[in-house]
């Protein structure tokens, strides 16, 4: 037991991934089409917008904060940027897009990091009061229509692929190319958590605040960096997904907060700070992109859906509480 | 030898308590300075101060070739060559050891990003081994042993080439071979570098082997300074204490009473192992032992807030579950928690309410509910017992300095009357004066009848107050001492001559 214990605690990838082996031997077992291309590609395709948006959360998390108000953060800057490019009538590169959905995001960020790293407030009921600010500002002031004529070079951005194959019946399976900007920002994000000093401090301010502090450690300007970058991602998140949705809608998005955090936490990242990395995330978010798309389709009910999303997230919240349970015996001390 | 650090008139308050007044000291390249003083008397808020961690409300603090300072920029005192290892490590548990070893040597030298990685493990390689560890750069913090993480604290103070070595409390968790592999590293230094060091102990003996010269505070000003070699053991206490140590003794052990408590083979996973003791009724027993020897565990166990794994608790011949501290409650036993701050107080709440709390139950009505005004009279009358200061009981418990809070979490146990009283350090963090009040407070009621068990590391204090000490190591009983025949030495003997063993 205790050597399982150890094993499930050293890499909580592998808890992840043995549940998701799990789920796929159950779901093709109740509907072997499950294992198709189409379905998979879909899965895929649904983990796209919650994975961008659980790399913000988990570099949060690793601080030693939490970050509740990035859903309303997404669809905020993503619906300025829509109407902001409308209004101009725009047809450039798709990439102004995401930089202007990225700086409004980051600014966004910004105010969160302001209240939780200059004023030392708490940072679950700073962005809880953020969450519902920001969704209160766009609705009042910038709208709430669903804007379904997209900047003219976001369509062809909503239909290109990285992938696609042919299928028996004549469709095409295809994977969307918002995949790859998915992997490229969790690439980018793994690099600066690990290779960079500011990647380090975070995780030395999530672990000890006190000694980062002592140890001259630039606590308020790491933690402001935190915030603005994880409002730039949601920014970005919110423009890939009315991409995927091929609108702007005012009302998207909102409401997956808690599958996002629990693909962290399943990843290994811990609310108390200092723990988690991408390729944990990673996993986490498919995880959750499965049981989020598949339940369906492998004749469960969706009732059943948060269900499992509630205990995936205590487990994920168990493991590092079994690992302070199972390393607290002194070894200097007699049995 | 001229002056590396010079410390003039400094002084800081907090919340209306004079942690440090008008300190002024020196330290000399190349020498190693002893600050010694008892708990509380400002040694720790000195070092932050010097640390640049806390800043200082008058004074400053110089390095040679440095201006004076007196704010907050720990930065600052590093790049001007001053290393702090703190009392509590102020290592990141879910890092590794070379990158504890890194953050505040790039902080120092500000080396591009990309040779840091791998920069950090070589220095973190080499400081291990100066130290004659072989601790791997790569091993994650939280997996070591105490000692371990000790040398990782000290290999990053000596990665920074400081000038000065700050070191609180450094020896307190090591045993006796570790103590002496650090007191060789720090004489090696010392004579090959020219480093200087400041250590900040309690442990008097460690204090006079290594001291080229002491400073002694006492309640936040230096009582007395000088060359170590002007210093004996008993010149040291007295000047630490104020007063003559073996002064006060309790009255002569009651004898030929039944035992009220009776402990037997009382085990708890990890920590305590197969303990069996009885104390008689106004008996008063100190249970003494280094860190980790299972001192605290021991009297937490006795009044239920840890499990015992095996063996029993007996008051009056009532035999005690094991784990509940409602029971312990009803059996008359009072524990008062070492640390008072967050242990035993409600802060924010009256001192009234306090005090009242532990008899809550007692003076409520059938229907569970309080009759007020007989819970404060009762409140009321144990704080002027035990002479809390304060201007109206309805102020807060934080509004109190600490030997005052220290009464009040007293006052809100004896209330209930106890038959067992059992105290975790009662005199941590408690000025000189309150501290002496304490002590008269436990020996009255031990002459009430009270049976007293008083966990602490305070030698002192243990032989100013009990009739017996037991001493623990590695979670065993070693020794069973009278105190009457007891001296400061021979108690640090027995409690330190087994830490060596585990």
């Amino acid at each position: 037991m205790k050597r399982t214990l150890a094993f499930i605690q050293d890499a909580p990838s592998s808890f992840v991934l043995v549940s998701i082996g799990a789920l796929y031997v159950a779901f093709i077992a109740r509907n072997p089409a499950f294992i198709k291309l189409p379905h998979q590609f879909a899965i895929l395709r649904s983990g796209i917008v919650i994975g961008i948006m659980a790399l913000g959360l988990l570099l949060v998390l690793i601080s030693g904060g939490i970050d509740v108000s990035f859903t309303a953060v997404a669809v905020l800057s993503m619906y300025s940027t829509v109407q902001i490019l409308n209004g101009v009538n725009y047809g450039g590169p798709i990439v102004v897009a995401f930089l202007i959905a990225a700086a409004i995001g980051g600014l966004l960020g910004l105010l969160n990091g302001a209240l939780i790293s200059l004023l030392r407030l708490p940072t679950l009921i700073v962005t809880l009061g953020t969450l519902t600010m920001f969704r209160g500002f766009m609705l009042f002031f910038i709208g709430t229509d669903r804007i379904r004529e997209l900047p003219a070079q976001m369509k062809p951005f909503a239909r290109s692929t990285i992938l696609s194959v042919a299928t028996p019946n004549g469709g095409k399976a295809s994977l969307h190319v918002g995949f790859l900007l998915l992997v490229g920002l969790a690439l980018a994000v793994a690099a600066v958590l690990r290779w960079t000093p500011f990647g380090r401090a975070i995780y030395a301010i999530g672990g000890n605040r006190q000694a980062a502090e002592r140890a001259g450690l630039p606590i308020r300007r790491v933690e402001l960096g935190v915030y603005v970058l994880a409002g730039a991602i949601a920014g970005v998140a919110g423009v890939v997904d009315a991409a995927l949705i091929r609108a702007a809608d005012p009302f998207t998005i909102v409401g997956t907060e808690l599958d996002v955090l629990a693909a962290v936490v399943i990843g290994g990242a811990a609310i108390t700070g200092g723990r988690g990395g991408v390729l944990g995330t990673f996993l986490g978010v498919i995880l959750i992109a499965l049981v989020d798309s598949s339940l369906v389709l492998a004749g469960i009910p969706t009732e059943w859906q948060r269900l499992f999303v509630g205990l995936f997230i205590l487990a994920g919240v168990m493991l590092p509480a079994l690992r302070t349970w199972n390393t607290r015996t002194d070894p200097r001390t007699i049995e | 030898m001229s002056a590396v650090l010079t410390v003039t008139e400094v002084s800081r308050s907090f919340g209306g308590v004079q942690a440090l007044q008008a300190v002024s000291l020196a330290v000399d390249q190349g020498a190693v300075h002893c600050l010694v003083g008892e708990n509380g008397s400002g040694k720790s808020t000195l070092t932050k101060i010097i640390a640049g961690v806390l800043s200082a409300d008058a004074g400053t603090v110089a390095m040679a070739g440095h201006e004076p300072r007196s704010g907050v920029n720990p930065a600052l005192a590093i790049r001007e060559g001053i290393s702090t290892i703190y009392q509590d490590l102020a290592l990141f548990p879910n890092l590794t050891v070379a990158e504890n070893i890194a953050p505040g040597e790039r902080s120092a030298s500000l080396k591009p990003h990309w040779q840091w990685r791998s920069s950090a493990k070589s220095a973190a390689a080499d400081a291990l081994e100066e130290l004659g560890s072989a601790i791997s750069p790569t091993t994650v913090v939280e997996r070591l042993p105490t000692a371990e993480r000790q040398l990782v604290a000290i290999a990053r103070a000596m990665t920074h080439r400081p000038r000065m070595i700050l070191m609180d409390e450094p020896t307190a968790a090591l045993t006796h071979q570790e103590i002496d592999r650090l007191l060789a590293l720090v004489g090696r230094l010392r004579d090959e570098h020219s480093m200087s060091f400041m250590f900040i102990s309690h442990k008097l003996n460690e204090v006079l082997e290594l001291a080229d010269s002491v400073t002694v505070l006492r309640n936040g000003v230096v009582a007395s300074e000088g060359p170590a070699a002007d210093y004996t053991i008993e010149r040291l206490s007295n000047d630490m204490t104020g007063r003559k140590i073996s002064s006060a003794r309790p009255t002569k052990a009651p004898s030929g009473r039944e035992p009220r408590l009776t402990v037997t083979g009382l085990c708890v996973k990890g920590a305590v192992g197969d303990v069996s003791f009885e104390a008689a009724e106004g008996e008063v027993i100190g249970i003494g032992g280094l860190l980790g020897s299972g001192r605290t565990e021991l009297a937490l166990c006795l009044c239920g807030l840890l499990k015992s794994s095996a063996g029993s608790v007996e008051i009056d011949g009532v035999a005690l579950r094991p784990g509940h501290f409602q029971d312990a409650i009803e059996c008359g036993i009072a524990y008062v928690p070492e640390d008072r701050l967050t242990e035993g107080l409600f802060l924010d709440r009256s001192i009234r309410d306090n005090a009242a709390a532990a008899v809550a139950s007692a003076h409520s009505s059938r229907l569970g509910v309080l009759d007020r005004s007989a819970l404060h009279a009762t409140a009321e009358k144990w704080l002027g017992q035990l002479r809390v200061k304060s201007a109206d009981s309805n102020d807060a418990v934080n509004t109190l300095s600490g030997g005052n809070q220290q009464r009040v979490v007293l006052s809100k146990w004896l209330a209930n009357r106890p038959r067992l009283l059992i105290l975790n350090g009662p005199t941590v963090g408690v000025d000189v004066g309150s501290r002496h009040d304490i002590h008269e407070t436990i020996r009255r009621l031990a002459k009430d009848g009270t049976t007293v068990i008083v966990a602490s590391d305070d030698l002192p204090e243990l032989l100013a107050v009990t009739h017996r000490v037991l001493v623990l190591s590695s979670g065993r009983l070693r020794h069973d001492l009278h105190t009457s025949d007891l001296t400061v030495q021979a108690l640090w003997e027995a409690i330190s001559a087994d830490g060596a063993r585990s």
